[in-house]
């Protein structure tokens, strides 16, 4: 009797386990699926909103031999009043359910950035479909559909090559979502984004291009952006950056052009405060890498020249990055460059009491910047061949 | 049935470890910010505290169960009434840890399966355990499955590095300070008192003095992993956001991302919650069934299996959304917590201790 009521239950639910396991109950089968690799949100002119998204077509992903003539994406859009309805406008077109779990791109155009993000954010979050691991972009004087149009000869799929541009050109991926709600939620700190423009290519077509970043203010609306080079500076401050190749013209030592690649970078910055909410910062930017170029007269395999090579990159790049603060600050006033947190960091107790009033006192922080280049190597020749003639 | 020192270890720190880990970091974090972790270590020495004050009450008569030895320190019917909260506690929490898994699987995994489902098969296997093998066989799963979900938590940690931004962790204690941390360590403590559970299973202990060092470092244990995943939610997403998110390690693991290779493993968390969730609940059930038999004497005690499925399955159905389980969290913390997970155990440590001295000092005279 009593080794029998365990067997029956074990029997029980070795039944039942064939009722739940032989099929997929929750989840739809691959061919009820469209998988959505990347949207796009715009503000249209009677103030609605218009998403659009670039599926994927399985049946022509497999082409084999290079670019087919028809493409393995399309592009459908919905609008509504808001974010979500113009999804489910959307969804009134497609005969699948969307996926999102590989949706690596959202791309906002800039009439709706300037307008504001914070109610599109909102849905953004709320939805477990988005990964967080996710790259948004700013379409820098563009429409987001539009920029999901733009063919792109490398990539099957167009939206793809943004994120391979922006890991080219020395950025992260995947990261800019998180780091958007990140520095909204900290206090002081402003939000940004990636942008992408669209520019002419190289034949008659337009391709897109990594501009730089685009900066929001507390009230999640596009102020302005920063270009490739700026950007780079940000980045570097922030111990972002993965390789970047700045140029500088010797106009004294025959006027040609030293190129340097830079692929190692440190940066610390200290901060003060004295007196009447007095905020001094101090920014000390370290880089190593190697030449890539030598236009000049330079003979770069002797010490001194090397070394003027050095001062002059370190002197111009201090200037340069001191320029760009200065854009943000005066120009923008949105404090982008992380020192809400570094004085929280550094001096938490000072921060406590002038972090209310950090919007009057960002915009005239005194910042001072040092770039202290490293370069290790000279390339494969010493001085410059051209000059042998 | 028996259970060693070492199948104690295992069931003490699946019992503690991962529920505390998904539920209780972000309240944790939302109330100390990014010195959250001293939360937990706080919380890690409330939780060791009372788990030593629950060994050595089982311990002044190490052959009884919590039931029987509350009945003999404080007499039968003031026992009886001291044992009806900590009974309702029990009933009570085991349907909704078997709520909150079906919750948790439904929003993760499951969207349309109605949920009850998901409970029924859940508290299938749990019945199935008990009933079988009784605490041996959860034993046995503890010793299998603890040492899993060690692993893949490492996993977890290892794949996160390369997110981690230690500057997050700063500056320590001035952006929250004394208050916040003590208030922040409290929901995670309530949890990991939950170990007080052993004071019904160190009579299954043939060697009872083992019971002590094996809760103990099952507590500790424990404690160092929840600590280690509430530095890592720090380090990965920053204090701010990290509070706001239901359930923030979860998020980590969907944040994963090596050479754009292994991604989406948020599949591993849930299995191992399930399989963590597993041991706790069938620990509940067990204890709770085993109890009604001893306090309502039945003859066998697998009768009673009988009598608590359906109430528990009665309980999981109760809540009308997650607000309610979290209300009921939160009177967990506020409530229940200081009462039968402090009170009581510390009220019959004193009872039976003076009771002992006095019967072995009137033996001596």
């Amino acid at each position: 009797m009593t080794s029998r009521i365990p067997r029956i239950i074990a029997i029980l639910c070795s039944a039942s386990c064939i009722v739940f396991l032989t099929g997929c109950w929750d989840r739809e089968e691959l061919s009820d699926r469209v998988f959505d690799l990347a949207a796009s949100a715009d503000l249209q002119q009677d103030g609605t909103i218009l998403t659009s998204a670039q599926f994927f077509i399985p049946s022509r992903a497999n082409t084999t031999g290079g670019a087919s003539a028809e493409k393995p994406f399309f592009i459908e859009s919905g609008s509504g009043h808001s974010y979500f309805e113009s999804i489910q406008m959307m969804r009134q077109k497609l005969s699948r359910i969307v996926t999102r779990g590989h949706r690596r791109n959202f791309y906002i155009g800039e009439d709706l950035a300037k307008k504001g993000v914070y109610d599109m954010m909102d849905a953004f979050t709320r939805d477990p479909g988005n990964r967080i691991r996710m790259d948004i972009w700013v379409a820098k004087g563009n429409r987001g559909s539009e920029v999901l149009e733009v063919p792109y000869p490398l990539e099957k799929i167009p939206s793809v090559a943004s994120v391979k541009i922006h890991r080219a050109v020395g950025g992260s991926t995947g990261t800019s979502y998180l780091s958007f709600l990140l520095d909204s939620s900290d206090e002081g700190s402003c939000p940004t984004l990636p942008a992408v423009d669209i520019v002419p290519g190289a034949s008659s077509q337009r391709t897109i291009r990594f501009y730089g970043r685009a900066l929001f203010n507390r009230d999640y609306q596009l102020v302005g952006y920063l270009n490739f080079i700026e950007a780079s500076y940000r980045l570097w401050i922030l111990n972002g950056l993965k390789y970047l190749d700045l140029a500088e013209r010797f106009p004294d030592k025959g006027g040609g052009i030293v190129g340097v690649h830079l692929t190692q970078f440190g940066s610390k910055v200290t901060s003060s405060i004295s007196g009447a909410n007095k905020v001094k910062i101090q920014i000390v930017l370290t880089g190593g890498g190697q030449i890539g170029e030598n236009e000049t007269k330079l003979d770069l395999s002797k010490r001194e020249d090397l070394q003027l090579v050095q001062d002059r990159f370190n002197a111009k790049t201090s200037k340069y990055v001191e320029d760009m603060i200065k854009k943000v600050q005066k120009q923008y006033g949105t404090d982008v460059l992380g020192f809400s947190s570094t004085l929280n960091r550094q001096h938490p107790h000072a921060w406590e009491q002038i972090k209310g009033q950090w919007e009057t006192i960002f915009p005239n922080v005194e910042v001072t910047v040092s770039v202290h280049l490293k370069l290790k190597h000279i390339g494969l020749v010493g001085p410059a061949l051209i000059r042998e003639k | 049935m028996k259970i060693s020192g070492y199948q104690l270890f295992w069931l003490v720190y699946t019992l503690d470890y991962g529920k505390t880990a998904i539920f209780t970091i972000s309240p944790a974090i939302l109330a100390a910010k990014q010195d959250a972790w001293l939360s937990i270590i706080v919380a890690s020495l409330i939780g060791l505290a009372t788990t030593y004050i629950a060994v050595r009450i089982s311990l002044l008569h190490p052959k009884q169960t919590f039931i029987q030895y509350t009945q003999t320190i404080m007499g039968k019917w003031l026992g009886t009434i001291i044992l009806i909260p900590i009974f309702l506690m029990w009933i009570a929490i085991t349907g909704l840890i078997l709520r909150e898994f079906a919750d948790f699987v439904f929003i993760a995994l499951f969207s349309k399966t109605p949920l009850w489902t998901i409970s029924i098969i859940m508290l299938a296997a749990v019945v199935y355990i008990t009933s079988t093998g009784g605490l041996t066989s959860i034993g046995r799963c503890g010793e299998l499955i603890g040492p899993i979900s060690i692993i893949g938590s490492l996993l977890i940690i290892l794949l996160s590095v390369k997110d981690w931004h230690w500057f997050r962790l700063f500056p320590v204690y001035a952006n929250s300070g004394l208050l916040p941390i003590i208030k922040g360590s409290l929901f995670p403590a309530s949890f990991i008192a939950e170990s007080f559970m052993i004071v019904m299973l160190i009579a299954f202990m043939p060697q009872p003095k083992r019971a002590m060092a094996a809760s103990i470092l099952g507590v500790a244990a424990a404690s160092i992993s929840i600590l280690f995943i509430t530095v890592i939610v720090i380090l990965v997403f920053g204090p701010h956001l990290a509070g706001h998110f239901v359930y923030p390690i979860y998020s980590v693991v969907t944040y994963i991302s090596v050479m754009e290779f292994i991604q989406n493993i948020d599949v591993i968390i849930v299995l191992l919650w399930i399989i963590g969730i597993f041991i706790k609940l069938a620990l509940y059930f067990f204890v709770t069934s085993y109890g009604t038999a001893q306090l309502l004497r039945f003859p066998k005690w697998k009768k009673s299996i009988w009598l608590i499925t359906p109430i528990v399955f009665g309980i999981s159905l109760l809540p009308r959304n997650i607000d309610d389980t979290i209300n009921f969290a939160n009177f967990w913390r506020d409530v229940i917590f200081p009462v039968n997970l402090v009170g009581i155990p510390i009220l019959l440590w004193i009872v039976g201790s003076i009771r002992k001295k006095y019967r072995t000092n009137t033996k001596t005279v």
